[in-house]
């Protein structure tokens, strides 16, 4: 399509879902809502929101996306790439040949040492597949078969700000949209209840201080606002101001809304702006969603083999268990993209306590959540995904002893994980050196695995692009390949 | 031959076609408007201005270039003939090699880009270069024939182009419509009821015009103009980056208002941002303005590359500046050519050249107000400081004023104390005293010293003297000066200067020599001594001799005496008689700095002795939940220490720790945690010290149970990190300290820096024994001070007054804000090309410059920031003025007359009326810059005026407005709703500028997101009249944007914005239906109707109705909402408890006067009309 006829479609379809005029439910809108008056603005009159690209470049794998993003970066040694010859080089120092002048953050490049820490935790091997996984995720083993374990991730952002909002955006510095808002731009939405990007925010309980989230990190950067993700709360409202004032009871709110509408009707009829029609039919959403979202965060009717299975977390809103089985809520609900944050990872010291904590907090819900919908048939199109914005260095970052030490960020290899829509089950993917310092074989760029992502859901991520200050901007800017030996 | 119409056609009844196909029939194909957009987007990418991307020798971004013959065969363009031309031959070309563009590009031409393209090489190709880079000319008024509608050159434009697409204008908005259209666009707020009626009831043929200069000369003008250019500056309350810290540069923010307001002309606007710091001798103003370009978000995050952070910053402000006047996405050639525009990369950073050369560090320290910064006082806070001046000195004054009785009092006893201080000090005689240097040692009646002869480099005095004194707390050493000294001394050297490196002193009985005491001085005091170098009277007793270290005092400047006074750790002397030895060595790296003259005396007065520091005890540690929780809660010993006492079930208690050394750092147990410590301070006398501090992370000190420190910091310990002042009591004091551990790593550092006895001992006794007229004036003045203040009461209370006017100058100084500046650094940092936009890889260096595309910069400009922004708005500036009055056109019309305000490259959309923009921007220059004279111009036109209702035949052709046969109609934006609603609910208010504010929020915004310790992680809503400024004034986090401002398209700020989208969301209905802010609105604008509106239901309905839109309700519309509200009052009569609920919403108390079933219906109703299209819509 023509970019500035896409614009100018999109100006003014100015739905935040997407929603078109047969969403709205109310016998006393029909009468209202005539479809040519959305047909003037570019507005579909049936259906849904399909998004810019209106259908998928080619078949999609998946229909949604669930990415549980780990904030503060795990430390792939510690979880995922196994380094059994690190043992005997306990404290002995990184090789020069290893570390080839590699830029490192101001954090350490001051030490006078860059001794060797080798993980104290077990590994083994498990499933089919025998992928090696760490004694920290016990509940994760279990589903080693459904997943598609990527070790050489990379990035070039070496601090957590422009490392998050280069993996989430595309670009380093803030301003571009993120990625869950290019699906929803591109693909429109698929549930008439609800927003097709949420967030979901989790607590933690190791080390207090984490690394911030930024709104931007599920922004619409420069894409019409309506793309953003609306972030899901586990305290208050769960969707801003969607609750009516104290005093004001359902029936008060419909009546008030019925004079509403009465009256933009009555407007409409003088001046004839199909926006007012807009306006009343997003009045008559808004009124849905405050039933259906307290419908969606309500577990009550969930079995009990089922919350067992995420574990106790599950029962207090906000953990990380309770996001997982929000997520799966929202997937059966039609929503596109869930994004669960948690943060705590960044283990600069005291690595191996806090370290413990923070997979406590997410090995169970998350391997719960890939079983979850497996047994619902769900996993086939629905795309889980596990990772951080880069990894963690095999030197010690502080002083170093048998059983403590830290370790500084490293973005030139760390461990994502991928599961269902698409993903070939049971592989591990790409070798690093014995350090984890350098790639060794089957690079992947975080441009490369949003390409991927991208892949997956029927997108050519070279052709889902928006023009903003006279360039065709993209997710994966100008690179980006799509890892076709991780696709099944 | 080729004909359009098979395609027009179609394309023509859908909703863009007018816009984006002005070629109609036998219309002239226009290169820029029709071609240039094909080619730029679909063939520069590789046969464009990007060298490094060229396929091809073929060039088709360059006339010359794109004409010549190809390095193969023929021409790509043979103007005339389009089957001659190897580029219609490509484009054309059926076999799928051949076929341009390459089908791996991505790109592909549409049949009728093709025809296009054909056409304008059959009709010869002409070429124009991209017409934003040609200098704007005024056009001549286009012929409208005989219509008198035009009021204005505008709409002469306006009105061509509608008659040429077969259009009429829309007749004339009515009156309330316009008048509120109009106070909407210069103002930001609805009309008052007022306004309205008076307007209305001008019937005079400049009624209008009158409204409109009304308007513009309101403050609220400013407010409104600002708030657009703060999204294009990116102005924010937080860094923006990783913390996201406070920052405060709100000066500049109203340095924007006030502007506006003032009418600044553009140019002048335009320079002072830019280049304020580089104007000659310039204001205080002019340097506020240049916090546009910090406004750029920052960093502080632990590990960050400072070069990179460099680099980012100058490419941010080049980016900003370039979109904000130039309309020139110059971002682009950050990384590689230009793909579009005629902007090299090299030329990029020339532009960068200009912004790279600052003083600003690339980690902002987290701070509030990171450097370089200027204090900036507002106008009312430079009248009061100005005042506050005048009044310290008047008070100074009446200090300094003679008191005849009590000055002949004050006579009368510095000679009754003169006598009396022999017995207090008695002074030393010297019985040996020698010098290992050789220089020759007298002794003067005074029993003073005086060294003479020869003048070594380094020089060790020795003296003995015997005292029949036991229990010597004291000794006091006067280094004099004396008419044989260099400029009379006190020191030897020739600038009269010494350096004492230390004193030593050793005891010895007379009786029993055998018997000796080793004396250690551990409190020294002077009445002056040398800050610069850190020559301070404490390095003459610290043990260390060495060339760098020792008591100096200015001797080249000051030539006067100066006394010291040495406290012993212990009472010296024997029963039957004392020797003491006396040693003062001189060791400086500069030479000759030896004492002049000497002397010596000693003293029995306890009060002298230092302060007695008892040993540690601690206690824990206390497990907290959080720093925050640790440093707040009182685990147990906060109220009272008892050593004896024990904690969490017995499992904590006191524990000596007399292993805690002073001055270093000790480390302590515990995670996040809480830790006390107690010790006991024994002093002889009143006296002040000072502590040197260190900690990781908080500490609490009480003094005998009072807070005298507090900061909940995280760090790492270290010496020297804070320093307290404690004022101690003669006795017992009780010091008690908390050490806070948030995580990680735990300690404390603790040492005495300083001890002061107060000025009795040093600075009066020496003075009063010094002869009244040898004394100094200064001397004097502290004589009189201290005589005054013990024997005048009067005067102690003037003095008082004193202290409150320089406390309240003070208090009145911290409020002065600071605010970010820019400031260039003396040696300009150098510039160079970075490949790929990398840091850290430098290619060739550059020096500031413009585009060549563009005018050069002047010869005679320089070649900083001060040329830069006067060559932006130098007259030949072909964007500057284009891309101004365009952004104010959409302010207007909610659409530019070009629509990519932020792109006028050759990507950006084609002018909807260009000759238009052209004869606006001309005019804009021509009138001096005259932002006001625009707007002005701009809303007196007929076009302006225009009703904005759309009719069936507008709808399908033109939906978006952009031919402007009608008014402009769309959804007011974030600030202006949220004020609106303040504003008719009489819940505003009105002040202009200050400190932003933190208005209702709900919970959890800031803490889902935030940095633990940042110091936004948590909101901390403000109260009382801060919940109802205008909505530019609200706080903006912007990692975390205030979600009622976002929710309606706000930008984050945290790049350069200069279009807003404008959506039409549920979320927006949540917003004004629940946030508490519109519910508390709609109950006082209940309110209102209640008791402003008369006593009628109707009489009520139809004063809220024009409140919100200005115009009277239908009988339709009064009907629905009487209905309403008869139907909500029943319910409510029924139902009190929600009605109580519902009136008390928000931190505003109801009206308890008003019965709360109908002031809860009427809340509801005012509700309804809040939520009503119309009211948040411009029409």
């Amino acid at each position: 399509m023509d970019p500035r006829q896409e614009n100018a479609l999109l100006e003014t379809r100015r739905q935040f879902f997407g929603r078109a005029a047969t969403g709205i439910g109310t016998a006393a809108l029909a009468s209202i809502l005539s479809p040519q008056l959305f047909a003037a603005s570019g507005q579909s009159a049936a259906g849904l929101d399909h998004g810019v690209l209106g259908q998928p470049h080619f078949a999609p794998t998946a229909k949604r996306v669930i990415y549980l993003f780990m904030s503060g970066a795990p430390s792939q040694l510690d979880l995922f790439d196994y380094k059994p010859r690190m043992d005997e080089m306990f404290d002995q120092e990184l090789p020069d040949s290893v570390r080839m002048g590699q830029r490192i953050t101001t954090m350490t490049s001051g030490q006078a040492r860059f001794p060797v820490a080798p993980s104290i935790f077990k590994f083994a091997q498990h499933g089919q597949s025998g992928a090696w996984l760490s004694e920290l995720l016990p509940h994760t083993a279990g589903i080693a078969d459904d997943m598609a374990i990527i070790k050489t991730v990379n990035t070039e952002a070496i601090n957590h700000d422009p490392a998050i909002t280069y993996i989430q955006t595309g670009a380093q510095q803030p301003g571009r949209p993120s990625l869950g808002a290019w699906l929803s731009y591109g693909l429109g939405t698929d549930t008439q209840e609800l927003p097709s990007f949420v967030v979901l925010h989790s607590s933690w309980s190791a080390k207090r201080d984490a690394q911030a989230l930024y709104a931007r990190l599920w922004g619409a950067g420069f894409l019409p606002s309506r793309h953003q993700g609306v972030a899901l709360r586990a305290k208050g409202d769960p969707v801003l101001y969607l609750t009516n004032p104290p005093g004001v009871d359902e029936v008060r709110r419909r009546r008030m809304l019925d004079t509403l509408a009465q009256l933009n009707r009555q407007r409409y009829q003088q001046v004839l702006d199909p926006e007012i029609n807009t306006r009343i039919a997003q009045y008559e959403m808004a009124y849905r969603m405050q039933s259906s979202v307290p419908e969606l965060t309500d577990i009550s009717d969930e079995p009990a083999n089922v919350l067992e299975m995420y574990g106790p977390d599950v029962h207090k809103p906000g953990t990380f268990s309770a996001n997982c089985l929000l997520a799966r809520r929202l997937a059966e609900r039609g929503v596109k993209f869930v994004q669960v944050f948690i943060r705590g990872w960044d283990q600069h010291g005291n690595l191996p306590s806090d370290i413990r904590h923070q997979c406590s907090d997410v090995d169970q819900g998350g391997a719960a959540l890939v079983k979850d919908l497996k047994q619902r048939g769900l996993l086939d199109d629905t795309l889980v995904i596990w990772g951080g914005e880069f990894g963690r260095t095999i030197y010690c970052q502080g002083s170093l002893t048998k059983e403590n030490y830290g370790r500084d960020h490293h973005p030139r290899c760390f461990t994502v994980w991928m599961a269902g829509g698409g993903i070939k089950p049971g592989i591990t993917y790409g070798q690093t050196d014995d350090f984890s310092y350098n790639v060794v074989e089957n690079p992947v760029h975080i441009h490369d695995l949003n390409a991927t992502i991208l892949h997956c859901l029927g997108v050519d991520h070279e052709r889902l692009t928006y023009r903003f200050q006279g360039r065709d901007f993209r997710l994966t800017d100008v690179h980006g390949e799509v890892v076709k030996s991780v696709l099944a | 031959m080729f004909s359009p119409r098979p395609w027009i056609a179609p394309l023509a009844a859908s909703c863009w076609a007018i816009m984006l196909v002005p070629f109609a029939a036998g219309e002239e194909v226009d290169f820029s408007r029709d071609i240039r957009p094909i080619l730029s987007n679909n063939c520069f990418k590789c046969h464009g201005p990007d060298e490094a991307s060229r396929q091809s020798e073929l060039r088709l971004d360059v006339k010359d270039r794109a004409l010549a013959a190809l390095e193969t065969e023929g021409h790509a363009i043979v103007p005339g003939d389009s089957a001659a031309s190897v580029l219609y031959q490509r484009i054309s070309a059926d076999d799928p090699d051949e076929r341009m563009p390459p089908a791996d590009s991505g790109k592909q031409l549409t049949d009728e880009q093709i025809a296009l393209l054909k056409t304008w090489i059959d009709q010869g190709a002409d070429w124009r270069e991209h017409w934003s880079f040609v200098r704007p000319e005024r056009p001549r008024l286009p012929d409208v024939g005989d219509s008198d509608w035009p009021r204005n050159a505008i709409d002469h434009f306006i009105l061509a182009r509608l008659n040429k697409e077969g259009l009429r204008p829309s007749p004339e908005a009515d009156k309330t419509t316009l008048l509120r259209r109009l106070t909407q666009d210069l103002t930001g707020l609805p009309p008052t009821l007022a306004e309205i009626d008076a307007f209305l009831a001008d019937e005079s043929p400049d009624a209008y015009e009158k409204a409109v200069d009304r308007l513009l000369a309101s403050p609220h003008y400013g407010e409104h103009m600002a708030r657009y250019w703060l999204d294009a500056a990116r102005y924010g309350d937080t860094h923006g980056l990783h913390l996201d810290n406070e920052r405060v540069i709100w000066r500049y923010r109203d340095w924007v208002i006030n502007a506006f307001n003032r009418n600044l002309p553009f140019d002048q606007f335009t320079v002072e941002q830019l280049a304020g710091d580089l104007l000659p001798e310039a204001t205080l103003d002019q340097l506020i303005a240049t916090g546009f370009n910090r406004c750029n978000v920052t960093t502080s995050e632990g590990g960050s590359i400072d070069d990179e952070y460099y680099v980012r910053y100058a490419v941010d402000r080049v980016e900003t500046t370039s979109t904000v006047w130039m309309g020139l996405t110059a971002g682009c050639a950050v990384c590689h050519e230009h793909k579009f525009d005629p902007i090299s990369q090299k030329e990029f950073y020339e532009l960068f050249a200009f912004f790279y050369n600052l003083t600003e560090k690339a980690m902002d320290g987290n701070a509030k107000a990171p450097p370089p910064v200027i204090k900036a006082p507002t106008s009312e806070q430079a009248v009061l400081l100005a005042r506050s001046d005048a009044d310290i000195a008047a008070a100074q004054a009446r200090l300094d004023a003679p008191l005849p009785e009590v000055d002949a009092a004050q006579a009368q006893w510095e000679k009754q104390w003169q006598d009396k201080s022999v017995g207090q000090w008695s002074v030393l005689e010297p019985v040996e005293f020698t010098s290992t240097g050789g220089a020759t040692l007298e002794k003067l009646e005074d029993h003073s010293v005086l060294a003479k002869g020869e003048n070594p480099d380094r020089d060790t005095y020795e003296i003995v003297a015997h005292t029949d004194l036991s229990g010597i707390t004291a000794i006091r050493l006067e280094a004099l000066t004396h008419e044989s000294l260099p400029n009379k001394g006190p020191g030897r050297a020739e600038n009269s200067n010494f350096v004492l490196s230390e004193i030593e002193i050793e005891a010895a009985s007379l009786t029993d020599p055998s018997q000796k005491q080793a004396v250690t001085l551990t409190l020294a005091q002077a009445d002056y001594s040398q800050q610069e170098g850190g020559y301070l009277i404490e390095k003459a007793i610290d043990g260390q001799i060495d060339n760098t270290n020792g008591w100096a005092v200015n001797g080249d400047k000051k030539h006067e005496n100066r006394t010291a006074i040495f406290s012993a750790s212990e009472p010296i002397g024997f029963d039957g008689g004392t020797e003491l030895i006396i040693r003062l060595r001189h060791q400086s790296q500069f030479k000759q700095h030896a004492i002049g003259r000497f002397r010596l005396a000693v003293s029995q007065d306890e009060t002298l002795l230092p302060a007695r520091l008892g040993p540690w005890h601690l206690v824990g540690p206390f497990e907290a939940t959080d720093g925050s929780h640790g440093f707040e809660t009182d685990f147990g010993p906060e109220a009272h220490v008892d050593l004896g006492q024990s904690f969490a079930e017995g499992k904590l208690a006191w524990a000596g720790r007399d292993d805690f050394v002073d001055g270093e750092v000790h480390h302590l147990s515990g995670g996040t945690s809480v830790t006390y410590l107690y010790r006991e301070i024994e002093t002889p006398s009143e006296r002040t010290l000072t502590l040197a501090l260190g900690s990781d992370d908080g500490i609490k000190i009480w003094l005998n149970g009072n807070v005298i420190h507090a900061k909940n910091d995280q760090r790492l310990v270290a010496p020297d990190t804070d320093t307290a002042t404690v004022d101690l009591q003669p006795g017992v004091n009780r010091l008690l300290m908390k050490i806070v551990n948030h995580g990680g790593g735990y300690g404390f550092y603790f040492r005495v820096a300083d001890e002061d006895l107060g000025d009795t001992a040093l600075t009066i006794a020496p003075v009063l024994a010094t002869a009244p007229d040898e004394r100094s004036d200064q001397q004097q003045r502290a004589l009189r001070e201290y005589y005054r203040a013990r024997h005048a009461p009067e005067w102690v209370g003037w003095k008082n007054e004193l202290s409150q006017l320089e406390q309240s100058r003070r208090d009145l100084d911290a409020q002065v804000p600071t605010t970010m500046i820019m400031q260039e650094r003396d040696e300009p940092r150098d510039a160079f090309v970075l490949i790929r936009g990398e840091y850290d890889k430098p290619g060739e260096k550059v020096s500031p410059g413009v585009p060549s595309a563009l005018p050069p910069l002047p010869a005679d400009a320089g070649q900083d920031r001060l040329a830069l922004a006067r060559w932006l708005v130098d007259p030949a500036h072909p964007l500057t003025s284009r891309v101004t009055v365009n952004r104010y056109w959409q302010h207007y019309f909610g659409t530019g007359l070009v629509k990519t305000a932020e792109d006028f490259g050759s990507q950006g959309e084609w002018p909807s009326h260009p000759q238009l923009l052209d004869w606006l921007a001309v005019e804009f220059v021509e009138s001096g810059w005259d932002v006001k004279a625009v707007g002005r111009l701009i809303v007196t036109s007929a076009t302006y005026r225009q009703s904005s209702a759309l009719g069936d035949e507008l709808i399908r052709r033109d939906p978006q407005n952009r031919l402007l046969a009608r008014g402009p109609r769309f959804r007011l934006d974030a600030e202006a709703v949220r004020d609106a609603a303040l504003a008719v609910s009489g819940l505003l208010v009105r002040e202009i500028g200050g400190a932003s504010v933190k208005p209702y929020q709900p919970p959890g915004v800031w803490e889902a997101v935030g940095y633990t310790s940042s110091n936004t992680a948590r909101f901390k809503q403000d109260e009382g009249d801060a919940l109802y400024r205008r909505s530019l004034y609200t706080f903006w986090k912007r990692t975390a944007s205030p979600p009622t401002m976002s929710i309606f398209d706000a930008p984050s700020r945290e790049s350069c914005t200069v279009r807003r989208a404008r959506t039409n969301t549920p979320l927006q209905a949540l917003v004004l239906m629940n946030d508490v802010q519109f519910v508390e609105a709609a109950r006082r604008f209940g309110q209102r109707m209640m008791t402003e509106a008369g006593e009628s239901k109707t009489e009520r309905v139809v004063f809220a109705f024009r409140l919100a839109t200005a115009r009277r309700p239908s009988e339709l519309e009064r009907d629905a909402i009487v209905e309403l509200f008869d139907q909500q009052l029943a319910e409510f009569q029924t139902d009190r408890d929600a009605a109580d609920q519902l009136i008390r919403v928000g931190d505003s108390p109801p009206d308890e006067s008003l019965d709360s079933a109908e002031l809860a219906a009427w809340t509801t109703v005012a509700s309804v009309i809040l939520n009503l299209d119309e009211t948040v819509t411009k029409e």
